[in-house]
């Protein structure tokens, strides 16, 4: 991604926006074009629940640029509230503590920055649910 | 219509080229692939290649090359399509030749993926995933074969060590391989306790990205038999893709993009599964090499895996499979990775694969993939 297209895709990373579709109610996160399902492509811009379990998980350890700074971090297969599975980066936990089936919940984190006079870039994690 | 053979091929030894640029291997690899022609008759140039972009900001590959081989009447393209780059080029090159428009080709790949720090290689390799996922959660292409590795052992109950004993073949392969970049055998003890590198893969579940190249030099049959040139005649090729996000396909452990590619090369081919002798797969990971395995149906669901450990697909087995090495020992010079697959299974089917020899192979099979099933690319080589 370049700073423009951070800018340009602020919305959808922020607020963890699906896309409904319009015809058949398929919903898919990030962006896409035309519905797997019935070829429509006419979406609505939907808030995705904020909540969610972990399906599955694996912890990465082999960090790629942008990321080689959060040594390791959790990548898992999140079903949200409304059934959606997506993946989602996992925070605030510790790796020997993440489970399958446990909750969790998004927030607003730092993901990368353009340097140290640059802009920061924030989007979702996902940490434990807080009860 | 014209049928596409193979009459020369050519390859650097895969590994870490410090002394080498990229367009140094390619033209090594390329020179050793003009057998018995004037350069100057090939009509075009196909360049798998992934990174070069990315890695030594260098583009237009074909053209570079071309201009370094003193070739000028070329029609030079780079051809890019993530890990199966490599495959993609030698298919383009075979359509070429068969429309008639040309009759030499040369097409295979070339990648240098080890001048560069691990951080960028390991990000630069996850470009082919959509890049929203890339940068804006962290997903690496290893992680999506981590989570399969876990829900296949989970769906069908299959012990880890089975699945890493891939690697273990693998390296048991290259180690009798003059070009392969690990050629030490290793024991599955040693590949299960090596560390972790996207739970539950370890060090010796995962290729490493290596620098290579390897050509082919293409023309058809009548050409081939009028130059009086030894040849292996291309029977067959697919391609497909799959869906591009992992998390979105319903069955996550079934790689469509393979299957349909592979029916699509058996097709084309007129042959059917039973007729393939040996097999170059695409394991960049331990796990895609039995889920590719699956894919193309050579075994039901959740059990390559248990194949594999038997010795099905050992250099002596009824059907061999990475007979020089694979991804995880050959080595995985990620664009030029399809092109080294081909040209493995020609020096097979010509008798001249020396210690890595097959018995009475006549048919084989050259698979590559991007990602875990983003694309599938086959080709099917043979005497038929």
């Amino acid at each position: 991604m370049t700073q423009i297209s951070d800018w340009r895709r602020r919305k959808e990373r922020y607020r963890l926006l699906g896309f409904k579709c319009r015809k058949c109610g398929s919903i898919y996160y990030p962006k896409r074009l035309k519905c797997v399902k019935c070829g429509s492509s006419d979406f609505e811009i939907i808030e995705l629940p904020k909540r969610g379990k972990v399906v599955e998980y694996t912890v990465v350890r082999l960090l790629p640029e942008r990321y080689s700074g959060f040594h390791p971090y959790i990548i898992a297969l999140i079903e949200l509230d409304n059934g959606l599975k997506i993946l989602g980066q996992l925070t605030d936990v510790d790796i020997d503590s993440v489970s399958e089936g446990m909750e969790v919940e998004a927030t607003l984190r730092k993901l990368y920055e353009y340097g140290p006079d640059g802009k920061i870039i924030y989007g979702v994690k996902f940490r434990p649910a807080i009860v | 219509m014209r049928r596409p053979v193979i009459i020369g091929w050519g390859y650097t030894s895969v590994g870490e080229h410090w002394d080498k640029d990229i367009i140094d291997l390619a033209v090594e690899a390329i020179s050793m692939s003009i057998k018995n022609i004037d350069i100057n008759e090939v009509g075009s140039l196909y360049v798998g290649n992934m990174l070069s972009k990315y890695l030594e900001l260098q583009a237009s590959l074909a053209m570079h090359i071309a201009n370094q081989l003193n070739m000028t009447n070329i029609y030079p393209i780079d051809i890019e399509v993530g890990e199966a780059s490599g495959l993609y080029a030698i298919i383009e090159g075979a359509k070429t030749i068969m429309s008639g428009i040309d009759d030499f080709v040369i097409a295979g790949g070339v990648e240098k993926a080890s001048d560069e720090l691990p951080s960028r290689i390991y990000r630069g390799v996850s470009l082919s995933e959509d890049i929203y996922l890339v940068d804006y959660i962290g997903l690496t292409k290893l992680s999506i074969h981590a989570l399969a590795a876990k829900l296949y052992m989970k769906k069908y109950g299959v012990d880890k060590k089975k699945i890493t004993y891939l690697s273990v073949l693998d390296h048991e392969n290259a180690s009798k391989s003059r070009h392969a970049h690990f050629r030490s055998p290793i024991s599955i003890e040693k590949a299960i306790n090596a560390p972790l590198v996207a739970d539950p893969l370890t060090l010796f579940d995962i290729a490493p990205n290596s620098d290579g190249a390897a050509f082919v030099l293409m023309t058809y049959e009548e050409k081939a038999r009028e130059y009086g040139l030894e040849y292996i005649p291309i029977l067959g090729f697919g391609s497909s893709i799959g869906r591009n996000r992992f998390y979105e396909r319903s069955d996550k452990l079934w790689l469509s993009s393979t299957h349909n590619a592979f029916k699509y090369a058996l097709n084309m081919a007129n042959i059917s599964t039973e007729d393939i002798d040996i097999i170059e797969l695409h394991d960049s990971t331990s796990i895609a090499g039995v889920l590719a395995l699956e894919a193309m149906e050579f075994h039901p669901r959740g059990e390559a895996a248990e194949y594999i450990w038997n010795g099905s697909h050992s250099l002596d087995g009824e059907r061999p499979i990475n007979t020089f090495g694979g991804l995880k020992a050959r080595g995985n010079p990620i664009g030029a990775t399809g092109a080294y697959s081909v040209v493995e299974i020609v020096m097979q089917l010509l008798n001249m694969a020396d210690d890595n020899q097959v018995n009475n192979a006549d048919i084989g099979l050259a698979h590559s993939m991007d990602g875990l099933g983003n694309s599938s690319s086959i080709l099917i080589l043979g005497r038929r």
